[in-house]
């Protein structure tokens, strides 16, 4: 019983927020919560995620695989199979409305109109009996109310938008005579039909060649800053959000463990998980030197750590780690925030020698400090 | 209490509830994690399948039924009844404590007698052809699978042909030509006719395996071909023959009862589930309902049985299910 | 599309060769001949019998035979002109174009060896009684599968799901002729609504197929198809119980992988309406395993039709095979076990042709 009255230090039960009162913010993500009933007993897949998203802005979720960022995603566009999913708790503010009290019907008509999605798998995204240009026209025939022919027209549009040859002449083709690359141009280009607010994309390049993946993430670059949709990026890659997004939030086992700008929290790591991500991240000019990795394996779902959640793989973890859990703090002179208790006043002690490895890290990571 | 000398005392738990409550009620206790191997796990399946489990126990009931019945229920059922207790139409059921289900037409023969032993040859009629059957098939299937070309193309070109004929068809056609005759000879109908699916099965298995890195490897370290299909290949296609030879079951005694039935299967004389619904066809229309009743619900519980545990067996067998 | 068809046609060739063969070697294997019954009679001499063969053919080497039985050999020509048909072309051709006229090929089965009518005639005569059953088992066999394991599938998990799935597996597990037995039972003996057996009603309406009933039907259409109604009921519905059951767990399987797929889940992100989803998209993608397994499954028909004809004496092709079987009429047997051959591979070859007008990943090159 000692145990649950230190965490009520650190752990306040959060009451709902209500809209946000920023009205830039397009997309704002409160102590979300969705588990997962299976034979075993509940996964906590998502468990108090928080962020928030200007409109016309960026912003990446890291995670290895697993830790609840994909799962976001979808129960932000509510397309989570329930059961076995369920979305226990927390606001998911869109456009001034909390989606998780709108009818499904409102929600259908939200998704691909106001929000739309690019998935990782091109290969088996697409409808296999169906020809492209149904399956574009049919997003813009749904929202935007237009005829069949003008539909295919926009269709057609969008294809020569994402930089498709011949668009005419692709419409017309089944998802089975392109290749991966071209079939992740046309979910693009179907999320882009409807000219929504906010794109999310879930791993969009995991499954492409490495030649191929580059160019599409060009590609998503421009189509955001041209569109001025927001953009949410799902990825494991920190290269890929060190090239695309201007914020960043890193999570770890259901939850969000540092969050801020991307400069921020790659070049100035507050949380000894994503050092340790960028830790283990080969370059060339690291060469010959043993690669890091984060010792130790993502915890199991049915048992997680009583305390903070990373502190069994955690190299600064002392007692406090074990026994509670640590809440978003503010880090001293940076916009980012992190769950460590190294921002806490009792691991003031401990930070220099975090801080001291971060900097190590960093520095290795850039070129110029080679020199 | 000695500590040094007492061995650890071992408790096994199976989910991850039952060790949260253990760890909690002994704190103290060490954990060890113990993997499963493949069969272990697929058991685990099969038990924690609800429909699985109800099969399994209509199916067992029902052997533990057909071997041991015929020795409790040793009814003599040829005795003629004497001319004062006569009943035309039978004896329904439950009017005598020793006729639970009734007495047949005519010659008013215990009708649970003829069940319990039905129910005994008509099990062993449909295991023992499928065993036969799905070795005869796993053989073909293997073989036309592992060397392809001309042999698989004749092979399964047979196989084609075969199937096109309704198997009840050139079943009936035999069993009449062999005569009404032994239920060996049934079996051995039952077998010869049933074995194409499980070798288009097989053979799927094999080819899809057959160029596997570890199959070059065996090939490259000088194992034979014949060794390769049954010791590296055939393991591997296991699963899927288990499933399909157990839902053969069930299909080879609705087949056999049919075909009794008409009165081309076992011997008329020998009570076989179809032997038994042959005679009571005739009986229906005295208002013997009973003779038809029992043994057909005999039928129906085995099949059911067999169906429920085949489905358990393919959730339990497959890789891709979730523990 | 053609082409495509065409190369399959083509080849089913072998396939309906080897058949050929196994037909006629098994019922040539088989013991009680043609000449069998004349075996008890003393007043046949071997002299007759002799020319009885002769007559017959049968004197001649098997693969003669088996080349007259199909049609390839005019059992008039001596020598290499057992290829070549009376009018001088090859045997195997159409006869309006001068090719011969016996054998299988040219829909001469022989002549029934009890009745001592053209087989053709014996079995065109039960074709339609046979298809009337068939018929509405399939239509209805399909819509109830469709609906109950759509409905399965949608509803998952739900009380409609378990009812559905539980009833499913007791139907599949009712051996068809008990089935009827039962419902005879029940609706024949206990209630009396339903007639035990037949096609029409002996003592009112004359013999299906006839020229009198033809005239009964036109005078009186009402009542001619009430009776055919009537005496329909419990054999369609004991031939559709069991067939449903298996094919509404395998819509439901198809239903729900294709539910689960990741192009449903695009479909939803683009906002479709969840009909749309269901009907549309996943539908469409559900169809293409289950219209092979409904071609693989024709045959039931065929089977299910025996154990239905013979509980219900309904004289259609089942008892006719029945009946033949009994008899040892094997010129009979032959012609139905070849014709059940040609509609399987037929309704096989048509699952696969509609397969691939569904499945645009198909190519017919």
């Amino acid at each position: 019983m000692k145990q649950k009255a230190d965490l009520a230090v650190y752990q306040e039960e959060t009451p709902r927020v209500g809209p946000p009162t920023d009205p830039d913010v397009l997309l704002d993500v409160r102590n979300l919560q969705t588990h997962f009933h299976v034979m075993d007993g509940t996964v906590k897949a998502v468990d108090g995620v928080d962020f928030s998203l200007k409109r016309g802005e960026t912003l990446g979720i890291v995670g290895e695989s697993g830790c609840g960022k994909s799962v976001t995603a979808l129960t932000i566009m509510q397309l989570l199979d329930m059961p076995p999913g369920e979305i226990v708790g927390g606001e998911i503010w869109f456009e001034g409305r909390d989606l998780l009290t709108l009818a499904p019907e409102q929600i259908r008509k939200i998704r691909g109109a106001d929000m739309a999605m690019i998935f990782q798998e091109p290969m088996t995204s697409l409808n296999p009996v169906f020809t492209i240009g149904d399956q574009i026209s049919e997003a813009i025939i749904l929202h935007q109310h237009v005829g069949k022919k003008e539909a295919m027209t926009r269709a057609i549009a969008s294809l020569r938008a994402v930089g498709i040859n011949a668009p005419e002449r692709r419409v017309k083709q089944y998802p089975h005579e392109m290749s991966g690359g071209i079939r992740q141009r046309v979910m693009i280009a179907m999320a882009l039909s409807c000219n929504p607010q906010l794109i999310i994309a879930d791993e969009p390049t995991t499954a492409l060649d490495v030649t191929i993946q580059a160019q599409i993430l060009e590609l998503i670059k421009k189509i955001q800053a041209d569109s001025g949709a927001a953009l949410l990026l799902i990825t494991h890659d920190l290269a890929v959000v060190a090239e695309t997004v201007q914020n960043v939030a890193v999570m770890y086992a259901g939850r969000v463990v540092e969050a801020g700008p991307v400069e921020d929290v790659l070049l100035r790591p507050q949380h000894p998980y994503t050092l340790g991500l960028l830790n283990s991240i080969p370059a060339l000019h690291k060469r010959g030197r043993k690669l890091d990795v984060i010792k130790g394996v993502v915890p199991n779902p049915f048992r997680m750590p009583p305390g903070c959640k990373f502190e069994p793989r955690c190299p600064y973890a002392w007692e406090v780690c074990r026994r509670s859990e640590p809440d978003m703090m503010d880090t001293p002179g940076r916009k980012s925030r992190s769950r460590c208790f190294l921002h806490a006043a009792e691991g003031a002690a401990r930070r220099y020698e975090f801080e001291k490895a971060a900097v190590a890290t960093v520095t290795a990571g850039l070129p110029e400090a080679q020199a | 209490m000695d500590e040094s000398t007492a061995a650890p005392e071992v408790r096994v738990v199976e989910s991850p509830a039952a060790l949260e409550q253990l760890l909690a009620e002994h704190p103290d206790y060490d954990v060890q994690l113990e993997s499963l191997n493949q069969w272990q796990l697929a058991w685990r399946r099969f038990k924690r399948h609800r429909m699985a489990m109800v099969g399994s126990a209509m199916f067992l009931t029902m052997v533990a039924v057909g071997i041991f019945g015929p020795m409790i229920w040793s009814y003599n059922y040829y005795n003629v009844p004497l001319p004062d207790q006569f009943v035309h139409a039978g004896r329904p059921p439950m009017l005598s404590p020793f006729h639970p289900f009734g007495e047949t037409m005519l010659l008013q023969r215990d009708v649970f007698t003829l069940v319990v032993n039905g129910i005994r040859l008509s099990l062993l009629i449909g295991v023992l052809a499928t065993v036969i059957a799905t070795t005869i098939g796993t053989f073909i299937g293997s073989v036309a699978g592992y060397f392809g070309g001309f042999l698989d193309t004749v092979l399964m070109r047979i196989v084609d042909a075969l199937l096109s004929l309704p198997l009840l068809f050139l079943i009936l056609v035999f069993s009449r030509f062999l005569g009404a005759g032994s239920w060996v000879t049934v079996t051995l109908i039952f077998a010869l006719f049933g074995w194409m699916s499980i070798a288009r099965l097989v053979r799927s298995v094999v080819l899809s395996l057959r160029e596997a890195d570890w199959v070059d490897a065996a090939r490259a370290a000088g194992v034979s071909d014949m060794r390769i299909i049954f010791r590296h290949v055939l393991p591997n296609a296991l699963s899927p023959i288990i499933v399909a030879a157990s839902l053969s079951v069930a299909g080879v005694i609705i087949g056999e009862a049919f075909v009794s039935f008409l009165g081309y299967g076992v011997n008329p004389s020998t009570p076989t589930l179809g032997n038994i619904l042959s005679g009571a066809q005739d009986a229906l229309t005295e208002g013997n309902w009973w003779w038809a009743f029992f043994p057909g619900m005999a039928i129906v519980i085995i099949v059911m049985g067999i169906n429920f545990m085949g489905d358990g067996l393919q959730d339990a067998l497959d890789p891709r299910a979730k523990i | 599309m053609t082409r495509y068809i065409v190369r399959r046609l083509l080849g089913a060739i072998p396939t309906l060769f080897i058949v050929s063969i196994l037909i006629y070697a098994i019922l040539l294997a088989a013991p009680g001949g043609p000449t069998a019954r004349f075996a008890q009679n003393p007043h046949i001499t071997p002299q007759s019998l002799a020319a009885f063969e002769h007559r017959w053919g049968l004197d001649q080497p098997w693969y003669i035979q088996y080349c007259r039985w199909v049609g390839v050999c005019n059992p008039n020509g001596q020598g290499l002109g057992v290829f070549v048909s009376d009018h001088g072309i090859p045997n195997l051709l159409p006869g309006i174009i001068g090719g011969g006229d016996n054998g299988v090929l040219h829909l001469d089965f022989g002549y029934s060896s009890t009745t001592g009518a053209p087989v053709s005639d014996v079995i065109s005569e039960r074709v339609p009684r046979t298809a009337i059953l068939a018929g509405c088992a399939l239509v209805l066999w399909l819509l109830l599968a469709f609906i109950t394991g759509m409905l399965a599938a949608v509803r998952r998990y739900t009380k409609i799901d378990t009812a559905i799935t539980l009833f499913n597996y007791i139907g599949y597990s009712f051996p068809t002729f008990w089935l009827g037995l039962l419902l005879i039972i029940i609706f024949v003996m206990q209630l009396g609504w339903f007639p035990a057996g037949g096609m029409w009603n002996v003592r009112t309406v004359p013999i299906f197929g006839t020229g009198a009933y033809w005239s009964y039907a036109a005078s009186q259409p009402l009542a001619a198809l009430g009776d055919l109604a009537w005496h329909l009921t419990l054999p369609v519905i004991t031939l559709v119980a069991v067939s449903v059951a298996g094919d509404s767990r395998f819509v439901r399987a198809a239903m729900i992988d294709a539910l689960r797929e990741d192009y449903v889940r695009t479909a939803r992100a683009k906002g479709v309406p969840e009909r749309r989803v269901i009907y549309r998209h996943a539908l469409r993608n559900a169809l293409l395993p289950v219209v092979t397994n409904m071609g693989l499954e024709l045959p039931f028909l065929f089977t299910g039709a025996i154990a239905t004809e013979t509980v219900f004496s309904w004289p259609g092709m089942g008892r006719l095979f029945y009946e033949a079987t009994s008899n040892y009429d094997y010129p009979v047997l032959m012609g139905i076990l070849v014709i059940t051959a040609v509609l399987v591979i037929g309704a096989n070859l048509l699952a696969d042709i509609i397969y691939a007008v569904v499945d645009p990943r198909i190519s017919y090159g």
